[in-house]
């Protein structure tokens, strides 16, 4: 109101109460800008409506969607210290297993022996090959009582020459570096004539 | 704005001409106070609601606005503590020797359980015990009671599966030692609370023991986090694996050798050593009787130890090596050089003799140490004279600890030479009145193996951080004890003792040359703290091959009611344990013919 020039307003000098109800058009340079029809007032309302309808189901679907993750993360945790224990079960039963001690006992078990003295091929290096030392073969341990069901390992000692037989004469060569492969195939015979 | 400022002069004239007289009828007929009194008390009683209610608003927002926002956040927020994993013991392979696992608490709260009787019944089969034994700790009159701890986590789960009010669990960790008794010795065991006790455990406890970490979130309605909410998270920092020395085959091995010794009549303790002739590490090491470090409860404290390291032995004529070591790096004599050796030799109150009678015999220095003449040994040390003879034992490392990583180390008992009493100058160059360790013991036979420089022994060859970074162990400064070339020499000689005159010869290992030093030592009896009664200490300390050594190995038994000598008792455990190292490790006989050795002047 206030930045309207003061003049072009007819403004009675002393306004009383029985003129209050007369209206006098009031000229302006410019006409007022006529209030917009209801008509174009309608696809706004319902242009905010639909924004505000599709922001809230947004939302909802937004907190939903979150709130099942939370139930799903919950649910994978879960999963996963389950299988993490199981991990650590069978990480343990490998490292009881592998446990000199016991490592020992499964192999008494089978019938193996601790290797006897070992011979070692050591190749010179003018290429003359010199066999030290005497394999001796291990000494069959005092048949085992055999726990049931595992019979036919220390039962193949006399049928098949196999892994009965080749076991105790075969062992030194785990010991041996990769020179001595050939010495410890037979190796009660070849050293005699050395040593 | 303008009317504003007009107003409050002109309206309450126009009221009071105006509306005054229809006022002043509705008072009367409803008995009110007049208007601007109305006004001014409900003014005052207006302002005054607002000043409570504005107080009590500065008074919760400001003044106590922080505890109540906590408290409101308390009741949502959860804290977890995430426990930081305890790192695991390696050995030299990096097998496990000790690593811990998840594992659970079983506890009570008496005052939450309706029917002990019947929760003791349903609880005792799955927690392997009886409804008897635990009655009282669900009776008790408190809030909190252990029932079970370590319990794997799927029999915990069954537990809770019974849904016992009162009855819940906690996550804890349980310390695994797969290898049982295997290096137990070494690697210790922790207490209930996860803290270490004894060996490495003990020693590397602060590196083992990570940094635990905190889980905060809020916490909705049913347990479960509220999505997007606070949520903060400090992770546990796992501890460092230690990564020993130690080689898990040969430790056991080793106590396999220990142990069976350790049923000879008359024995009562075996120990034995295993070093790494170039770089002094022990690979193996163990005392015998031992404890399972899952199960330390099971025998006394007192063999809780390491004795390899804390308990101290007279080492007997292993102890004559310093003494002729001595002598052939201050040129008093060579091998070859001859002495004539009577019987017996006086050494200030005492007399000393020899192992055996015999006329004299004109030995080469070789054969005083082989056949381990104490007269020999006696009259080479008073050539050396007592001052050098304790600047070589303590050259040696006697006298003090190794500075091996592992607790309650003993440096041996040598003391100084002003405090020797007149015998002692005859007898600790024969190894009597002297204590060292077997740690010790071996390690002196490090330096002359290792052509006269010594390592101190060390177990823990680094820590590996959680984050995988390895941090070597720092090494010890290698010391030149004895010249290369009397190292050589020295050599030599201690491979006539496994000779077939020498005092060792069940030390010999088939194919290869094997070199050492048997001892007898008389044990003190602790009865009268005389020797008489006391029995003896047969020891054996060795390398092998002569010619280019790799391992060394020391042995000693305790007999308190036996008389082996170190030659017949220690030397096979020696033989059991260096063939083992030696074929497991591949290494192959040098092949070189063992030298002729003069032992007695003339007869050899």
């Amino acid at each position: 109101m206030t930045a309207l020039p003061a003049d072009d307003l007819v403004v009675p000098a002393r306004p009383r109460r029985p003129q209050r109800n007369r209206f006098r058009v009031v000229t302006m340079h410019r006409p007022l800008p006529l209030p917009q029809p209801d008509a174009r007032r309608a696809p706004f309302i319902g242009l905010i409506l639909v924004l505000i309808g599709a922001g809230m189901t947004a939302l909802l679907g937004l907190n939903t969607a979150i709130a099942a993750d939370s139930f799903t993360q919950q649910s994978l945790q879960q999963d996963l210290a389950a299988l993490q224990l199981h991990e650590q079960e069978l990480a343990q039963q490998v490292n009881e297993a592998q446990a000199p001690a016991a490592m020992a006992a499964a192999a008494r078990a089978q019938g193996m022996s601790p290797s006897g003295q070992a011979a070692f091929v050591v190749r010179r290096p003018d290429g003359t090959v010199q066999i030290i030392g005497t394999a001796v073969p291990a000494t069959r341990p005092p048949p085992p009582t055999p726990p049931p069901g595992a019979s036919p390992a220390p039962a193949a000692g006399p049928a098949s020459p196999g892994p009965a037989a080749n076991q105790p004469a075969g062992t030194p060569n785990a010991a041996n570096p990769p020179a001595g492969a050939p010495g410890a195939a037979n190796p009660p015979a070849r050293p005699k004539g050395n040593r | 704005m303008s009317t504003q400022s007009r107003g409050p002069a002109v309206p309450p004239r126009r009221t009071r001409s105006g509306a005054g007289a229809a006022r002043r009828r509705a008072r009367r007929r409803l008995r009110l106070s007049d208007p601007p009194r109305r006004l001014r008390i409900g003014l005052s009683v207006v302002l005054t609601l607002l000043v409570i209610i504005g107080g009590r608003l500065v008074q919760l927002q400001g003044l106590d606005g922080t505890k109540y926002a906590t408290a409101a956040e308390q009741q949502r927020l959860t804290t977890v503590d995430l426990p930081a994993a305890r790192g695991q013991i390696l050995d030299r392979n990096g097998t496990p020797l000790a690593y811990s696992v998840q594992s659970r608490a079983i506890f009570a709260d008496p005052a939450m359980i309706q029917s002990p009787g019947r929760t003791a019944l349903a609880l005792a089969p799955l927690l392997g015990t009886t409804a008897d034994a635990l009655m009282p700790k669900l009776t008790a009159d408190n809030r909190f009671g252990y029932l079970a701890r370590r319990l794997d986590p799927a029999v915990a789960q069954r537990v809770v599966d019974l849904a016992l009010p009162g009855i819940g669990q906690l996550p804890e960790q349980r310390r695994e030692y797969p290898g049982r008794s295997t290096g137990a010795q070494v690697v210790g065991f922790v207490s209930q609370d996860g803290l270490g006790q004894a060996g490495i455990e003990r020693s590397f406890d602060k590196v083992l023991t990570g940094t635990p970490g905190q889980l905060v979130y809020e916490q909705g309605r049913y347990g479960l986090p509220i999505p997007a909410a606070t949520r903060s998270m400090q992770p546990a920092v796992a501890g460092s694996d230690v990564r020993l020395t130690l080689d898990q085959d040969l430790q056991f091995t080793l106590e396999q050798a220990i142990a069976k010794a350790n049923q000879e009549p008359g024995v009562s303790t075996v120990q034995a050593v295993v070093l790494d002739v170039a770089t002094g590490r022990v690979l193996a090491m163990g005392g015998n009787p031992g404890y399972d470090s899952s199960n330390p409860g099971a025998v006394s404290g007192d063999l809780l130890g390491n004795p390899v390291v804390s308990s101290v032995i007279e080492p007997g004529s292993v102890n004559k090596m310093v003494t002729i070591a001595g002598s052939l790096q201050e040129k008093l004599t060579t091998p070859q050089s001859q002495l004539d050796v009577p019987d017996n030799i006086g050494v200030s109150d005492i007399v000393i003799h020899d192992a055996w009678v015999h006329d004299p015999i004109r030995f080469t220095t070789t054969g005083i140490l082989a056949k381990s003449s104490n007269v020999g040994t006696v009259m080479l040390s008073q050539r050396l004279g007592t001052q050098r003879l304790e600047e070589y034992l303590r050259s040696f490392g006697l006298g003090q600890p190794t500075g091996i990583e592992l607790p309650a180390e003993s440096g041996g008992i040598l003391a100084p030479r002003s405090q020797w009493s007149g015998s002692q100058a005859g007898t600790i160059p024969i190894g009597q009145g002297i204590a060292m360790t077997v740690l010790q013991m071996a390690s002196m036979y490090q330096a002359v193996a290792n052509d006269g420089v010594l390592i101190s022994p060390r177990i823990v060859s680094g820590t590996v951080g959680a984050d995988g970074t390895v941090h070597p162990e720092a090494r010890p400064t290698p010391r030149r004890v004895i010249d290369s070339g009397v190292a050589a020499q020295l050599r030599l000689m201690l491979e006539a003792v496994t000779s077939d005159e020498g005092t060792a010869p069940l030390a010999r290992i088939p194919g290869y040359r094997v070199a050492g030093k048997t001892g007898t030592a008389q044990r003190p009896n602790p009865q009268c703290r005389c020797y008489s009664g006391g029995g003896y200490w047969a020891t054996f300390a060795g390398f092998a091959p002569a010619d280019a050594p790799r391992y060394v190995v020391a042995v000693s038994v305790e007999q308190p009611d036996g008389a082996g000598h170190g030659g017949a008792i220690a030397a096979p455990v020696f033989t059991s344990i260096m063939s083992y190292a030696l074929h497991e490790n591949g290494v192959a006989p040098t092949g070189t013919p063992t030298p002729k050795f003069e032992l007695i002047a003339g007869a050899g």
